[in-house]
């Protein structure tokens, strides 16, 4: 399975106008002002995409395709919203959500959307693509996406979502994750689609350029690289607080650079803005809560009765070994150097922050490799969440230093 | 097909309130609050009709569609480009839907807010924030669009929520502190 930057902004493009589709399906069904926010593509493995459920507390409705291309599609709510959706759709049957009734409403939602979804890509791909009927979720603790990613349906189907689970089971697939919204609420509706590897192989004959691709290997093992740069910059993060921190949330998706800001909120948020230089270079953001800022700050200076100006350099600080920490490796893993500048404090609102870094991108490009993840602690003391931003053309050189070294392997 | 859009078409719907997202500008007739969020360098133009409420809302990215270089991966024109990205393109686009909604070019006045300087970046030729407001400034200019208020430039972040019945521009920095236009 080989990618190009071509063939993820047909994705991007695909996924994007399918989850158009099934906004308006969604307006038409329910009289809900629904908008697509956010689309992204991401390297996901099994465990992201549970985790995303299950903190979201997200309830889902999952269909399976097969035909021209293969996989599995989610259409997943917050639970609220899919209490009030149920009562648009079924006048009443919200009085009882656990009823048959209120998630056949949802089932019969989620057929609509996701085949509507679906059918944008059937006829990009001019072939046809079946899907099964809709099996509701709601992915709680006792339930992995195992269990629903079970086969029902003609054997194809059933051959399909086998291969689906073992690609799972073994690694990253590749996912697309649509953010949809309604007018007046930030949080709403997410489509997932997951494709088997061959079908990525499809889209990317159909869309792709010949020269210039990747082997969605390398993608693979520059998620690995920055998930073990994201450990390395939690562990020191502990060996400098004293605190136990894990890492949370690591991932490498792509997404148009104006989408970039829209995966922040307007609360305001501490922390420090870095640009690295070397191949890649880019842009990093360490960016901490009020009380997260305030506890790393605590921890670093127990006991002191510190100033604003001290506890701003502590903050600096910490902003500098997480950075190292987190781009060390990248510099180890492709024999390069990554020089980092000196972090500037930023005490503003968040989506602001990283504004001017995508705008910096915009420039030379339409769209973003993202790397976000989050570093917590146990005990909930803090939570310390890293942006990084390198710039398309040289991470793709990132990769190409990546992908000889694979083959030796 | 146009990434991030409000539709890109008059808000016909009587919603209160229309997100308006980055690369993106919002018309609304209804008397809708028009917001949107996390301007740093961005630059966000609030345009009314006085007479009519007709009034629109853009956030754009950078200063011109002739600085976007959609084409550096080798192919080219990118059909994904996005008018709503630069501030030209966005306002001409942003009159232009006024104007087809009943707008009067002669009755619309303009509100900036954004284009700040956040952090020198070595990487950079700088000051993008800065040369978004002068090309705010230049095409409005050449519509002969006045601009009767401006929070612009500082090295902070803003949130603006544009209240079209009273034509009152509030500028939102983080912790809370706004300001009228």
């Amino acid at each position: 399975m080989n990618l190009d930057i071509q063939s993820l902004r047909t994705f991007s493009d695909l996924a994007h106008s399918g989850a158009e589709e099934a906004a308006g399906s969604l307006t038409a069904l329910t009289g809900f002002d629904a908008r697509v926010a956010v689309t992204k593509i991401e390297m996901a493995t099994r465990s992201d995409v549970e985790r995303e459920f299950r903190e979201g507390d997200l309830v889902t409705v999952h269909i399976g395709f097969s035909g021209a291309i293969a996989g599995h599609t989610i259409l997943a709510f917050d639970r609220e919203r899919a209490v009030e959706l149920v009562d648009a759709l079924v006048p009443g049957a919200s009085d009882n959500p656990e009823s048959d009734l209120a998630t056949s409403g949802l089932k019969e939602l989620g057929n609509i959307m996701l085949g509507g979804f679906i059918d944008g890509w059937a006829d990009f791909l001019g072939d046809g693509i079946d899907i099964t009927t809709p099996t509701y979720v709601e992915l709680d603790a006792d339930r992995s996406l195992e269990d629903v990613v079970t086969p029902e349906g003609s054997s194809d189907v059933e051959a399909e979502a086998a291969e689906l689970e073992t690609e799972l089971d073994t690694g990253h697939v590749l996912a697309f994750r649509n953010h949809l919204e309604t007018i007046n609420e930030e949080a709403g509706f997410y489509i997932y689609m997951l494709p088997t590897h061959d079908s990525v192989d499809t889209i990317v004959d159909a869309a792709g350029d010949s020269g210039d691709t990747i082997p969605v290997e390398t993608f693979t093992s520059f998620s690995e690289m920055i998930t073990e740069g994201a450990g390395q910059a939690s562990e020191d993060l502990t060996a400098m607080t004293g605190i136990d921190t894990t890492v949370d949330v690591s991932r490498l998706s792509f997404v148009p650079v104006e989408g970039v800001p829209m995966e922040l909120t307007d609360e305001a948020r501490r922390g420090v803005v870095l640009e690295f230089t070397g191949t890649p270079s880019g842009y990093i953001a360490i960016l901490f809560d009020h009380d997260s800022a305030e506890s790393v700050a605590d921890a670093l200076m127990p006991g002191m009765d510190s100033d604003p100006a001290m506890r701003q350099s502590a903050i600096q600080e910490i902003g500098n070994i997480v950075t190292s920490g987190f781009l060390d490796g990248w510099a180890n893993t492709l024999e390069t150097t990554i020089e980092i500048s000196p972090p500037t404090h930023v005490d503003d609102i968040a989506s602001a922050i990283v504004d001017p870094l995508v705008t910096e991108l915009a420039r030379t490009q339409d769209y973003a490799f993202l790397i976000d993840s989050a570093i917590v602690t146990p005990d909930e003391t803090f939570t310390c969440d890293i942006y990084a931003l390198p710039d398309e053309r040289e991470l793709r050189a990132a990769f190409d230093q990546l992908a000889p070294e694979q083959q030796a392997n | 097909m146009k990434v991030y859009t409000s539709n890109q078409s008059t808000e016909q719907s009587t919603s209160e309130r229309v997100k308006v997202g980055v690369a993106d500008y919002a018309v609304t007739e209804s008397g809708a609050e028009l917001v949107t969020s996390g301007l740093g360098s961005c630059v966000g133009i609030a345009l009314v009709d006085t007479e009519t409420g007709i009034a629109g809302l853009a956030h754009a990215m950078l200063p011109a569609a002739s600085d976007g270089r959609s084409q550096t991966d080798g192919g080219g024109p990118d059909p994904m480009s996005n008018d709503a990205k630069y501030v030209d393109t966005a306002v001409n686009g942003l009159l232009r839907e006024m104007v087809d909604a009943g707008a009067d070019r002669s009755r619309i006045e303009a509100r900036v807010a954004g284009g700040s300087a956040m952090f020198e970046f070595n990487a950079g030729d700088g000051a993008v924030g800065e040369r978004n407001v002068e090309a705010t400034e230049e095409v409005l200019g050449e519509h002969g669009i006045p601009i009767v208020a401006t929070d612009v430039g500082g090295d902070h972040g803003r949130s603006l929520s544009f209240d079209v019945s009273s034509g009152t521009l509030s500028v939102r920095r983080a912790h809370g502190d706004t300001r009228d236009l």
